[in-house]
Protein backbone atom coordinates (compact mmCIF):
# COMPACT_ATOMS: atom_id res chain seq x y z
CA UNK A 1 0.00 0.00 0.00
CA UNK A 2 1.74 3.44 -1.22
CA UNK A 3 1.83 6.67 0.72
CA UNK A 4 -0.03 8.47 -2.51
CA UNK A 5 -2.38 5.91 -2.85
CA UNK A 6 -3.53 6.00 1.06
CA UNK A 7 -3.37 10.09 0.48
CA UNK A 8 -5.61 9.87 -2.41
CA UNK A 9 -8.24 7.48 -0.78
CA UNK A 10 -8.50 10.07 2.52
CA UNK A 11 -8.70 12.93 -0.02
CA UNK A 12 -11.53 11.14 -1.72
CA UNK A 13 -13.18 10.01 1.64
CA UNK A 14 -13.11 13.79 3.15
CA UNK A 15 -14.51 15.16 -0.33
CA UNK A 16 -17.10 12.49 -0.52
CA UNK A 17 -17.83 12.77 3.16
CA UNK A 18 -18.29 17.06 3.08
CA UNK A 19 -20.89 16.16 -0.14
CA UNK A 20 -22.89 13.84 1.45
CA UNK A 21 -22.99 15.92 4.61
CA UNK A 22 -24.26 18.85 2.21
CA UNK A 23 -26.53 16.39 0.42
CA UNK A 24 -28.23 13.69 2.84
CA UNK A 25 -26.49 14.75 6.26
CA UNK A 26 -26.74 17.28 8.43
CA UNK A 27 -26.04 20.52 6.29
CA UNK A 28 -28.76 19.24 4.17
CA UNK A 29 -31.19 21.72 5.21
CA UNK A 30 -28.94 24.91 4.62
CA UNK A 31 -28.02 23.65 0.95
CA UNK A 32 -31.22 24.09 -1.24
CA UNK A 33 -33.87 23.57 1.60
CA UNK A 34 -36.68 22.58 -0.93
CA UNK A 35 -35.16 20.25 -2.76
CA UNK A 36 -37.08 16.53 -2.62
CA UNK A 37 -35.37 13.74 -0.90
CA UNK A 38 -35.76 11.67 -3.95
CA UNK A 39 -33.46 14.25 -5.33
CA UNK A 40 -31.16 14.32 -3.14
CA UNK A 41 -30.95 10.55 -2.59
CA UNK A 42 -30.58 10.19 -6.55
CA UNK A 43 -27.67 12.85 -6.76
CA UNK A 44 -25.59 11.14 -3.90
CA UNK A 45 -26.27 7.67 -5.18
CA UNK A 46 -24.92 9.16 -8.39
CA UNK A 47 -22.27 11.06 -7.06
CA UNK A 48 -21.10 8.02 -5.32
CA UNK A 49 -21.08 5.66 -8.64
CA UNK A 50 -18.94 8.68 -10.69
CA UNK A 51 -16.85 9.65 -7.76
CA UNK A 52 -16.19 5.77 -6.31
CA UNK A 53 -15.14 5.01 -9.91
CA UNK A 54 -13.05 7.92 -10.32
CA UNK A 55 -11.07 6.83 -7.29
CA UNK A 56 -10.52 3.09 -8.39
CA UNK A 57 -9.44 4.21 -12.04
CA UNK A 58 -7.15 7.43 -11.11
CA UNK A 59 -5.33 5.95 -8.30
CA UNK A 60 -3.59 3.12 -10.44
CA UNK A 61 -2.84 5.96 -12.76
CA UNK A 62 -1.15 7.88 -9.47
CA UNK A 63 0.65 5.11 -8.23
CA UNK A 64 2.05 3.99 -11.47
CA UNK A 65 2.93 7.19 -12.93
CA UNK A 66 5.26 6.66 -9.35
CA UNK A 67 6.48 3.20 -9.97
CA UNK A 68 6.66 2.28 -13.70
CA UNK B 1 -10.32 -5.98 -9.21
CA UNK B 2 -12.40 -7.48 -12.26
CA UNK B 3 -15.12 -5.38 -13.92
CA UNK B 4 -17.52 -7.84 -12.11
CA UNK B 5 -16.02 -7.50 -8.67
CA UNK B 6 -16.40 -3.49 -9.60
CA UNK B 7 -20.06 -4.10 -10.44
CA UNK B 8 -20.57 -5.76 -7.30
CA UNK B 9 -18.96 -3.12 -5.17
CA UNK B 10 -21.37 -0.67 -6.82
CA UNK B 11 -24.52 -3.02 -6.08
CA UNK B 12 -23.08 -3.11 -2.27
CA UNK B 13 -23.12 0.91 -2.23
CA UNK B 14 -26.54 1.65 -3.30
CA UNK B 15 -28.41 -1.42 -1.78
CA UNK B 16 -26.94 -0.15 1.27
CA UNK B 17 -27.40 3.60 0.79
CA UNK B 18 -31.62 2.07 -0.55
CA UNK B 19 -31.59 0.92 2.92
CA UNK B 20 -30.18 3.21 4.59
CA UNK B 21 -33.03 5.68 3.08
CA UNK B 22 -35.22 3.38 3.36
CA UNK B 23 -35.28 2.10 6.99
CA UNK B 24 -33.64 4.68 8.30
CA UNK B 25 -35.39 7.87 9.62
CA UNK B 26 -33.92 10.09 7.75
CA UNK B 27 -32.97 12.37 11.40
CA UNK B 28 -30.95 9.48 12.72
CA UNK B 29 -29.05 9.29 9.44
CA UNK B 30 -28.20 12.73 8.97
CA UNK B 31 -25.20 11.55 11.39
CA UNK B 32 -23.96 8.90 9.88
CA UNK B 33 -24.55 8.81 6.46
CA UNK B 34 -21.94 10.92 5.32
CA UNK B 35 -19.53 8.93 7.40
CA UNK B 36 -20.46 5.57 5.70
CA UNK B 37 -21.33 7.29 2.25
CA UNK B 38 -18.06 8.63 2.42
CA UNK B 39 -16.50 5.03 3.50
CA UNK B 40 -17.93 3.32 0.84
CA UNK B 41 -16.68 5.87 -2.11
CA UNK B 42 -13.05 5.54 -0.86
CA UNK B 43 -13.58 2.36 -0.79
CA UNK B 44 -12.70 1.46 -4.50
CA UNK B 45 -9.73 3.42 -4.50
CA UNK B 46 -8.36 2.01 -1.39
CA UNK B 47 -8.75 -1.43 -2.74
CA UNK B 48 -7.13 -0.51 -5.70
CA UNK B 49 -4.36 0.94 -3.89
CA UNK B 50 -3.74 -2.81 -2.67
CA UNK B 51 -4.33 -3.79 -5.82
CA UNK B 52 -1.85 -2.13 -7.12
CA UNK B 53 1.08 -2.66 -4.63
CA UNK B 54 0.53 -6.10 -5.35
CA UNK B 55 0.86 -5.40 -9.11
CA UNK B 56 4.56 -3.07 -8.29
CA UNK B 57 5.83 -6.00 -6.49
CA UNK B 58 5.35 -8.27 -9.13
CA UNK B 59 6.94 -5.92 -11.41
CA UNK B 60 9.91 -5.28 -8.86
CA UNK B 61 10.01 -9.31 -9.08
CA UNK B 62 10.08 -9.19 -12.80
CA UNK B 63 12.88 -6.81 -12.69
CA UNK B 64 15.26 -8.91 -10.33
CA UNK B 65 14.47 -11.21 -12.42
CA UNK B 66 15.97 -9.97 -15.49
CA UNK B 67 19.23 -8.31 -13.10
CA UNK B 68 20.10 -11.60 -12.22
CA UNK B 69 19.41 -13.17 -15.24
CA UNK B 70 21.17 -10.24 -17.09
CA UNK B 71 24.52 -10.92 -14.20
CA UNK B 72 24.06 -14.68 -15.20
CA UNK B 73 24.69 -14.02 -19.04
CA UNK B 74 27.43 -11.84 -18.20
CA UNK B 75 29.18 -14.28 -16.16
CA UNK B 76 28.44 -16.40 -18.94
CA UNK B 77 30.20 -14.67 -21.43
CA UNK B 78 32.56 -14.01 -19.24
CA UNK B 79 33.49 -17.51 -19.27
CA UNK B 80 33.27 -17.78 -23.06
CA UNK B 81 35.58 -15.26 -23.12
CA UNK B 82 38.04 -16.51 -21.02
CA UNK B 83 38.04 -19.77 -22.73
CA UNK B 84 38.07 -18.48 -26.37
CA UNK B 85 41.27 -16.69 -24.80
CA UNK B 86 42.29 -20.42 -23.76
CA UNK B 87 41.71 -21.83 -27.20
CA UNK B 88 43.83 -18.92 -28.51
CA UNK B 89 46.75 -19.95 -26.51
CA UNK B 90 46.64 -23.22 -27.28
CA UNK B 91 46.46 -22.09 -31.01
CA UNK B 92 49.77 -20.41 -30.46
CA UNK B 93 51.17 -23.14 -28.59
CA UNK B 94 50.72 -25.81 -31.17
CA UNK B 95 53.20 -24.95 -33.75
CA UNK B 96 55.60 -24.69 -30.41
CA UNK B 97 54.78 -27.78 -29.37
CA UNK B 98 55.21 -29.33 -32.83
CA UNK B 99 58.35 -27.58 -33.37
CA UNK B 100 59.38 -28.77 -30.02
CA UNK B 101 58.32 -33.08 -31.19
CA UNK B 102 60.23 -32.39 -34.47
CA UNK B 103 63.39 -31.61 -33.40
CA UNK B 104 63.01 -34.32 -30.18
CA UNK B 105 62.15 -36.77 -32.92
CA UNK B 106 64.84 -35.78 -34.90
CA UNK B 107 66.99 -36.33 -31.87
CA UNK B 108 66.09 -39.94 -31.45
CA UNK B 109 63.83 -39.37 -28.47
CA UNK B 110 60.49 -37.98 -27.97
CA UNK B 111 59.85 -37.46 -24.39
CA UNK B 112 57.25 -35.25 -22.38
CA UNK B 113 59.57 -33.47 -19.95
CA UNK B 114 61.60 -32.57 -23.44
CA UNK B 115 59.54 -31.41 -25.27
CA UNK B 116 57.83 -29.07 -22.27
CA UNK B 117 61.21 -27.66 -21.71
CA UNK B 118 61.96 -27.05 -25.18
CA UNK B 119 58.58 -25.63 -26.66
CA UNK B 120 59.09 -23.40 -23.28
CA UNK B 121 62.30 -22.32 -24.57
CA UNK B 122 60.87 -22.06 -28.40
CA UNK B 123 58.21 -19.71 -26.71
CA UNK B 124 60.39 -17.38 -24.49
CA UNK B 125 62.76 -16.79 -28.00
CA UNK B 126 59.74 -15.74 -29.74
CA UNK B 127 58.44 -13.89 -27.29
CA UNK B 128 61.26 -12.48 -25.61
CA UNK B 129 61.28 -8.29 -26.69
CA UNK B 130 63.49 -7.25 -29.70
CA UNK B 131 66.73 -4.93 -29.09
CA UNK B 132 66.26 -1.93 -28.77
CA UNK B 133 66.05 -0.11 -32.22
CA UNK B 134 65.77 3.48 -33.01
CA UNK B 135 62.71 3.59 -35.31
CA UNK B 136 62.17 7.10 -35.73
CA UNK B 137 64.48 9.92 -36.38
CA UNK B 138 64.84 12.92 -34.44
CA UNK B 139 63.31 15.90 -35.14
CA UNK B 140 65.86 18.84 -35.37
CA UNK B 141 64.68 21.55 -33.21
CA UNK B 142 63.10 24.71 -34.48
CA UNK B 143 65.79 27.44 -35.29
CA UNK B 144 68.58 25.67 -35.83
CA UNK B 145 70.20 25.85 -38.84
Amino acid sequence: MSLIGTIFAIVIFVIAYVVFKWLIGEAAAEWAPSMPNAVRVALALLFAIVFSGIGYVRGPLLWSRRSL
Amino acid sequence: MTNIGLYIMASVAIITAGVVVVFVPAEEAKAWAPLLGGLIVAAPSLYSNFQNRAAAKQIENVHEAVNSGSEEALRVKGESERAKGISETIELLKPAIADAVAAERARGEVTAERVAEVTATNLATALAPAPDTPTTALRPERGTP
